[in-house]
């Protein structure tokens, strides 16, 4: 280790022995919060070894809680640390985005806001209405730090790896989810983001907010939807609501792709008028023309349509759903985020879909899916710095989520002034159009195949190995249709429910099906597709892991 | 692990043809000089046979492997000679599956080992048959090769040996060979922890006095 950090390790080290002398109220056990950079590779393997948890991954850095001792333990692995507080009781973090040069309007002595990197800022207070010394544009994301220190697991990105322009099977159900995706109606759309502009300000704690929240609950009601209020509290005592409903699978309906988007808004003048158009009527708006267009369909998985709200003041809503639903076991195999899709400004159409790299499968099924469907561009970001929407909540509950956003720059963002007039609604039917596909074809559309969907897939994975290389080989028996059928097409995929690939050519008649040539250090997934002599797929067959049946 | 190109492989058959001949043309002249009172100099082709240390390696390549070497002997002071030789070898095998109680699935395999040795022999005795004992050092190339697939592993190691046999002397020019080795070359690590390419190696054959 240089001369200069074992300087900064024993002055670190003095710093925190005197500061746990000298402050008794804080215990020498309570974990510090800590910057690390850069953020790499090696860095994440130190945290996790030193037993300390990354609250949030960053472009530059690694934002992290750790126990005191863990300090020295990740100083000692050559691991830069800095730190950045040592939290007390009652004390409010928050990640925010903002672009000034000072985030705040004035220097309130309860407020401070520390850059960690370019654009973000680390906002720590104690003053519950410290939204009010923030200059807009911004945006929050509250870093529930009592809990991290309480003990409860966070993920950190993972070394997913997912191929990039796989010539993949697109769909078993091009011409069925055309015909769903001819549904996406751009007056629909115009009519719900009105509705919910109209609601003067949809800011998460007004009396409008809840009249939005009941207008969506209504809408899916209307439907036939099953649909609930799902409350939550914040900061106190303050409440909000997000509003839930379920399309049931007929197959494997434990298996759930969600769908979500937060209705609540703000602004310069968020109590009195927040229209939030763009940010973010479109995105509900496109979650209730999903409900209307998919509710009359039969899926395998079970599709939940979720509007959330607290977005604005830290992702609360989608915070609490995603926890919830770690807790509950709830296998959510995709999240899908829509925020902000009807600006995509003057240069280019492009729809952003942000992914981190445990997600990235998600946004290249979503691209492979959708694209055909539609013209706008569709471009893959990988980057879990990008917290600054509901998907965020999701990921750091471990789940595969991406957020579909526009990729320009909306000079009304956060201001009295985003209103319908200012959105491309072309551009939003698009992204409609592009989440819809996906969610269908993640939620396994029920095909209009006469081959019924493959029993009985079993997988066993043998290696085989030279003195210097192994392979792996999967050996697929399933068990044999009883209606005629043209044979069965095999998929293969790097991660459960990811971007599925045709292995056979023409459809197989036999029942077993062997895959050599593998990389034994991976783990595949297998699902099947009978045939019928019209040369359509039935639906896929249960998913199984290549070691399933080892 | 460094990489050494298929080219070593077609140069090694190369220079043992070269040598072979050089040593058939040069006899001829050799044995016309009248007054030589003892050859220290000799070159000699060797076979036989060699059984691999490492359990999985026989496992793999459970063919029997003969392995043949040129090699050049000189007398340089009282009963010590040095030597070199270049050692080749190669065989074929199969994969061996992790899981036995599964399917199996076999793939067909190709190694090809050439070794360079250098080391020290100290001879016990002058009479017809002198036994002796050595050691040196050895460099070894090697190549495994999958059949059904573009898999292939070259490399180059290091390594040691101990060996001890007899020479046993035909007439003035010619002797016969044989040597008991035992080599040892790790080999880095492979797909079932660490390899080890030595083992034990007899090997029969001639030797012939060049000057």
């Amino acid at each position: 280790m240089p001369m200069q950090a074992k300087l900064k390790s024993i002055l670190l080290t003095l710093w925190l022995v005197s500061a746990a002398w000298i402050a008794p109220a804080s215990s020498s056990t309570q974990p510090l919060l800590l910057k690390i950079s850069p953020a790499g590779q090696h860095e994440l393997l130190v945290v996790t070894e030193a037993g300390a948890t990354v609250v949030q991954e960053l472009r530059s850095c690694l934002l992290v809680s750790a126990p005191p001792q863990a300090v020295a333990q990740m100083q000692a692995a050559d691991v830069a640390t800095v730190l950045i507080a040592a939290p007390a009781q009652g004390e409010f973090f928050f990640l925010l985005h903002s672009k000034l040069p000072s985030p705040l309007s004035a220097q309130p002595g309860d407020i401070t806001c520390q850059l960690l990197e370019e654009s973000v800022w680390l906002l720590r207070t104690t003053n519950p209405d410290f939204r009010d010394w923030l200059v807009q544009p911004f945006r929050l994301k509250a870093l529930r730090l009592s809990e991290l220190f309480s003990g409860r697991a966070r993920t950190t990105s993972g070394q997913f790896q997912a191929e990039n322009g796989v010539a993949a099977h697109l769909s078993l159900r091009t011409a069925i989810i055309q015909d769903l995706v001819a549904k996406v109606s751009l007056e629909r759309l115009r009519a719900d983001i009105l509705t919910l502009q109209n609601f003067q300000t949809r800011y998460t704690t007004t009396p409008q907010c809840t009249a939005a929240g009941d207008f969506i609950l209504g809408r899916f009601h209307q439907l036939g939807l099953a649909a609930e209020n799902d409350p939550f509290y914040f900061e106190g005592s303050k409440e909000g609501k997000n509003i839930v409903t379920v399309i049931p699978g007929k197959l494997t309906p434990e298996k759930i792709v969600l769908a979500c988007a937060h209705y609540d808004s703000t602004s310069n003048n968020p109590l009195v008028f927040a229209p939030g158009a763009d940010d973010n009527a479109s995105g509900t708006a496109a979650i209730l023309e999903l409900a209307r267009i998919l509710a009359a369909e039969e899926f395998s998985f079970s599709i939940v349509l979720l509007c959330v709200s607290g977005e604005e003041q830290g992702l609360y809503g989608s915070d609490h759903y995603a926890r919830q639903a770690r807790r509950d076991g709830a296998e959510i195999i995709a999240v899908v985020n829509l925020d902000m899709i009807a600006y995509p400004g003057r240069q280019q159409r492009v729809l952003d879909v942000i992914v981190n790299r445990q997600s990235e499968w998600l946004a290249d099924r979503f691209i492979a899916v959708a694209q055909p469907y539609i013209e706008l561009r569709l471009d893959k970001v990988v980057d879990a710095s990008l917290t600054w929407s509901d998907h965020s909540s999701f990921w750091d509950e471990g789940y595969a989520a991406l957020c579909g956003i526009e990729d320009s720059e909306n000079p009304y963002y956060h201001r009295t002034t985003d209103t319908v007039e200012t959105l491309d609604l072309d551009f939003a039917t698009e992204a409609v159009q592009a989440s819809l596909a996906t969610v269908a074809e993640l939620a396994q559309l029920k095909s209009n195949s006469a081959a019924s969907m493959p029993t009985g897939l079993r997988a066993q994975s043998q290696v085989s190995y030279s003195l210097y290389n192994r392979l792996k080989t999967v050996f697929l028996s399933w068990q044999a249709n009883t209606e005629p059928i043209a044979g069965y097409h095999v998929y293969r995929a790097e991660q459960s429910h990811g971007l599925y690939q045709c292995l056979t050519t023409q459809p197989v008649s036999a029942t077993t099906f062997r895959d050599p040539f593998l990389d034994p250090d991976k783990t595949y997934f297998y699902v099947l597709t009978a045939v019928d002599p019209q040369g359509r797929q039935s639906n896929y067959s249960r998913e199984v892991r290549d070691d399933e049946n080892n | 692990m460094k990489t050494t190109s298929l080219k070593f492989f077609r140069v090694a058959p190369f220079l043992l043809a070269v040598l072979l001949w050089l040593t058939c043309f040069s006899l001829p002249a050799v044995t016309q000089a009248k007054k030589i009172p003892q050859q220290r100099f000799f070159i000699g082709f060797a076979a036989g046979f060699f059984f691999p240390q490492q359990e999985t390696f026989r496992e793999i390549y459970n063919h029997a492997i003969w392995p043949m070497e040129l090699r050049l002997d000189w007398d340089i002071f009282g009963s010590f000679s040095v030597f070199g030789a270049a050692r080749y070898l190669e065989t074929s095998g199969s994969t061996v599956s992790l899981f036995p109680e599964l399917p199996a699935e076999t793939h067909a395999l190709h190694w090809q080992m050439a070794t360079l040795r250098l080391g020290l022999n100290y001879r016990f005795g002058r009479s017809r048959f002198a036994p002796f004992a050595g050691m040196g050092g050895s460099f070894s190339f090697f190549r495994e090769q999958w059949r059904d697939v573009a898999l292939n592993t070259d490399g180059k190691k290091a390594g040691f040996f101990f060996q001890a046999g007899g020479r046993y002397r035909l007439n003035r020019f010619w002797q016969a060979l044989a040597q008991l080795d035992y080599s040892v070359i790790p080999a880095g690590i492979g797909s079932r922890g660490k390899v080890h390419l030595g083992g034990l190696t007899l090997l029969l054959g001639l030797m012939a006095g060049l000057f």
